[in-house]
Order: structure tokens, then sequence, then C-alpha cells
């Protein structure tokens, strides 16, 4: 009797703050929000009608901002995504190797990552807008005298600009571990068959190194889906709402259009996209995986 | 011949690499450079040393984000929320491992897919369910939101730890007359420590520099942290670059000093973090 009731205990203890906590934070919220998606509640009257599907409806419907932002949301992250990890191997490849500085060289492209998106958004605010500009002026190069921040397109280089250079160093450090982890044996056999070191890195190096290069992919994919405070920080989703990620919509909708019932079910269809998006991630590279096995 | 060829690569390398780094610091370069010059010298002279040394740019922006409370915030909430996310997800890690029932795997798939939901499909439902507990007007609605999201990735990595810890010793312990809490304490949270100082880099900067969670918990004069400080500047003194670029130096001048002492193990932890996963 005694004993079953300390057992009881144990597992109270250990779990059940936990529990409590992710309760409240994630599982009832997220429910909630399942419910307040179905209604035409506005956050703040005590009146609320519960209107079956029809803010899911409105969302699809054809002028609707949620798919603008999801439009731009899927062509940013298609390039950030590219670039980022294109960039990052392509450093981890230079970087693999010590020389001279090398360490020092890793710790300054890794910072950025370091950094929160306002502030890395700020810090480019000022280069963007002063910098550039007073380039501009004593240069006189066109590139310089661009409005950076004022078109649509500008806007959208500018964006991408800021991602990727906090986001490369990311997958810089974990392609290093990759590539050091690759036998040296395997590398050595490909030079005596007199493989060049460029298809040696594409045929064999790579190959090896998938599985981190999944989890790259699934950090740069799920992190420019979710993109809100660099946005905030150097575009304010502008020019006319061009630059205005999903989550930015969701927030704008809520707070400052009070349409809390249809920002919740904008934020139900966010997670359906992150969902969908990663996990065909996850398993198309699992299965590229499994074909270099 | 051979030798030579090598040094010619390797020093095109070296400035190469050079010439990227350099692109790469010269926003922080730039940033730190106008924050001590006068806002007529910033509009006009980007690029040179400072004609005067304005030190007061930074007192001026010291009182403009109200640095003395954010930061004072910033570091409660940051500080007691990593404290809390290492020692729950230990818990909860050393329980699902060496005690799992079948609640503790529905709780290990629950916590595992929450990983998949982004903060923007919680905030607004999470606003109502913390002013139902009355949470929503101090510091305690913030690092308890914190710890509910953190939880998930921690748990995961320490999860990792604990399977590492040889079983034998836990078993020794037990028949020696240790308790389950003995067994925690004194042999499976010593041996997990390199993991706990992984994690604390990790979620430190994590909260350190996250803004959406702050903006939705902890929105008001009183719990600003620095990073909603900094926002609100901007909004204030978009143009006063005199004041707002100290404003930025200030607050990333901690993540800077812990990038420079912790900077071998920063790197390590983050590769060691991505590989679990």
């Amino acid at each position: 009797m005694n004993k079953s009731f300390g057992k009881k205990l144990e597992h109270i203890v250990f779990l059940g703050p936990a529990t409590l906590l992710f309760a409240v934070v994630v599982i009832i919220p997220f429910l909630i929000s399942i419910y307040f998606s179905l209604t035409d509640w506005n956050g703040i009257s005590k009146t609320m009608n519960f209107i079956g599907f029809n803010n899911y409806i409105n969302i699809f419907s054809e002028n609707s901002r949620f798919l603008q932002a999801f439009g731009f949301t899927f062509n940013i992250s298609f390039v950030i995504v590219a670039l980022t990890n294109i960039i990052g191997i392509g450093l981890a490849a230079l970087l693999i190797n010590k020389f001279f500085g090398s360490n020092l060289f890793r710790a300054i492209f890794f910072l950025p990552n370091t950094m929160g998106g306002v502030v890395m958004g700020y810090i480019w605010r000022f280069i963007f807008l002063l910098v550039i500009q007073y380039l501009g002026m004593t240069l006189n190069w066109a590139i310089f005298k661009l409005p950076w921040l004022g078109t649509e397109e500008t806007a959208f280089v500018a964006l991408v600009i800021v991602s990727v250079w906090q986001g490369v160093g990311y997958v810089m450090v974990i392609m290093i571990a990759a590539l050091a982890g690759v036998p040296l044996e395997l590398s050595e056999a490909a030079k005596i068959d007199g493989a060049s070191s460029w298809r040696t890195f594409w045929k064999i190096k790579i190959p090896f190194t998938m599985p981190y290069i999944t989890v790259c992919l699934f950090w740069t994919i799920a992190t420019a889906f979710k993109m809100f405070d660099i946005n905030v920080a150097l575009t304010k989703g502008g020019p006319y709402g061009s630059t205005t990620p999903m989550a930015l919509q969701i927030y704008y909708d809520a707070f400052n259009s009070n349409r809390y019932g249809f920002a919740n079910a904008e934020s139900i269809v966010f997670f359906l996209i992150i969902f969908l998006v990663t996990s065909i991630q996850l398993f198309l590279s699992r299965r590229k995986e499994r074909a270099y096995e | 011949m051979k030798i030579r060829k090598r040094h010619v690569v390797g020093i095109i390398k070296f400035v190469g690499t050079l010439i990227i780094a350099l692109i790469f610091f010269a926003p922080f370069v730039l940033v730190i450079l106008n924050s001590v010059k006068p806002q007529s010298q910033i509009m006009t002279d980007i690029l040179g040393l400072p004609t005067t040394m304005m030190w007061e740019n930074y007192s001026k922006a010291w009182d403009a984000l109200n640095m003395s409370t954010v930061l004072t915030n910033t570091v409660i909430v940051s500080i007691s929320s990593v404290f809390l996310i290492l020692f729950l997800a230990a818990m909860v890690a050393y329980w699902m491992v060496r005690h799992p029932s079948k609640y503790s795997r529905v709780f290990e798939k629950l916590l595992l897919g929450s990983l998949l939901i982004p903060f923007a499909s919680l905030m607004l439902p999470l606003v109502k369910t913390m002013s139902t507990l009355g949470l929503n007007t101090s510091l305690m609605g913030g690092i308890l939101t914190y710890v509910g999201i953190g939880l998930a990735f921690a748990t995961f990595i320490m999860t990792g730890a604990v399977r590492a810890v040889p079983v034998e010793l836990e078993e020794a312990a037990m028949i020696d007359g240790c308790n389950v809490y003995q067994v925690f304490f004194q042999i499976v949270l010593p041996i997990i420590r390199p993991t706990f100082l992984t994690l604390f880099i990790l979620d430190l900067f994590w909260i350190w520099n996250d803004y959406i969670v702050a903006l939705i918990m902890l929105n008001n004069t009183r719990l600003n942290t620095v990073q909603l400080a900094i926002n609100k500047l901007f909004g204030l003194h978009a143009n006063q670059w005199d004041i707002a670029l100290p404003a930025i130096v200030m607050s990333i001048a901690p993540i800077l000093i812990i990038n420079i002492l912790l900077q071998k193990k920063i790197i390590a932890g983050i590769a060691s973090g991505a590989l679990k996963g």
C-alpha cells in the first residue's frame, strides 16, 4: 500500500510539473485555438457566434491577405533555404582544414547566428538606409543608389541577405562536424582512384553527410517559414504589405484588425503548412539518405 | 614545385576567406564605429573614424531604453527560464528512459510533435489562457511560456544524455539503498553535466534574443525585455542614430562577450545538439 503510493508519487514528481506546464502553454492553447477558429469573435466583446468553417473558407478566398503572405513566405523561404545551405556548405568545405585564422573565421561566420532577429534587422536597416546610401553618393554605383527598403523587389532581396547572413553560420558549424566525420580512407581511396577533389566532395563526402544535410534543411526551412522579427525590424512587412510573412499577418489580424477568430483559423492553417512542408522534406531527405546507404 | 603550388592555393584560400569574413563582420564594425560619433558625423561621414568620442550617446541610449529595468527583466526571465527548462527536462528525460510507462511514451510523442508547432499558432489563445490564470501581468507569464515551449527540445537532447549514463551505476546505487531521487540527483545529474552546459547556452541565446514570445507575454513598459525595448526605441527615435546605434551595441554586448569567452564550447554544442536530432 505504502510502496505503491511512493511509486505513484515518484511518477508525479518527475513528470507532473512538466506535464502541467506543457498542457498550459502548448496543448490547451492549441485546442482553444481550434475552437476560436470556428467563431467570429473579435477578441474583446462579450458575444461571439459559431460560424463553422467560414473563417477557413475566407482564408482561401480570392483576395486573402493570408494567401498573399503565404506566397511571399513560400518564395522567400525557397531562396533563403537554397542560398543558406549552399553558402553554408561552401564555408564548411573552406574551413574544414585548419589554417592560419580558421578558428577566428568560423567564429565570425557563426556570430550573426547567435543574435536576435530584431537587432539584426535594425543593424541592417542602418546599413541599407545610411551606409548603402552613403556609398551610392560617393561611389556613384547604380546598385548602391537603389531604394533598398522602398520597393517590393529590393525589400525582398534585403530580407534574403539578412536571413542568409544570419543562417549560414549554423549550416557551416554542422557541416564542418559532418565533414570531419567522413572516414579518411574513403576520400583517400577515391583520390588514389584518380578522382578530383571536386568529385570526391560531391560523390563521397556529400552522400556520407546526408543525415546532417537533412538536419540543416529541416532547420533552415522551419526558420524561414516562421520568419517574423527580421521583417518587423527591417521592412515592417512593407512596402504595401509585400513582405509580410504568415506569422506577422496572423499577428496583424488578431491585434490590429481585431479579427481574433479569423486569425486563429490562420494560425491553424499556418501550423498545417509548416507540418506539411517539414514532413515532406523529412520524407524526401530520409529517402535520399537510404538511397545513399 | 608541388609545394609551391600548395602554398599559392593556401594563400588564395586565406585571402578569399578573409574577404568574405570582412564583409560578414562589417555591419558590426560599422555599427560600433558609428555608435560613438555625433549624429551630424553619422549622417555625413559614415566610414570615417569618430571626430569626437561621444560617450554620452551611450548614457542617452541607456535612458531611452530604460535599460536598468529592461536589463533586470531580461536577466530574470532568461536565467530562471533556462534553469527551469534544464531541470524539468532532465527529470522528464530520466523518467522516460529509466522508468518508461504508457503515459511517459504518450508524453514523449506529444513533446516531439510539439516541436513542429510554430509559436505563432499558439500565441493568440496563450494570451487568453495566461490572463485566465492571472499570469499575463508579471514576468512569471513569460517565464512559464518559455519553459513550456523550450521543454520539448531540451528533453529530446537530455534523453540522449541519460541513455548514455551506465545503468550499472544506477543499479549499484539502488542496491546500496538509494531511492530514485538520490539516484537522479547524485548519479544522473552529475554525469549529464556537459549536456547541461550545451543546453544552457542554446536556451540562453534563444530567450535573450527572442522577440515574439516577449511581444505576446511581456509587452508592458514594466515588463519589457531588451528586444522589445530596442523595437520601441526604433519606433520613437527612428532617425536618431546617435541613440539607436549605441542601444544596438548595448543589446548585443552580452552575447558578444559570451561568444568570445565560450566560442569553442558554443560551436561544439551546436554541432552535437544538431547531431542528436
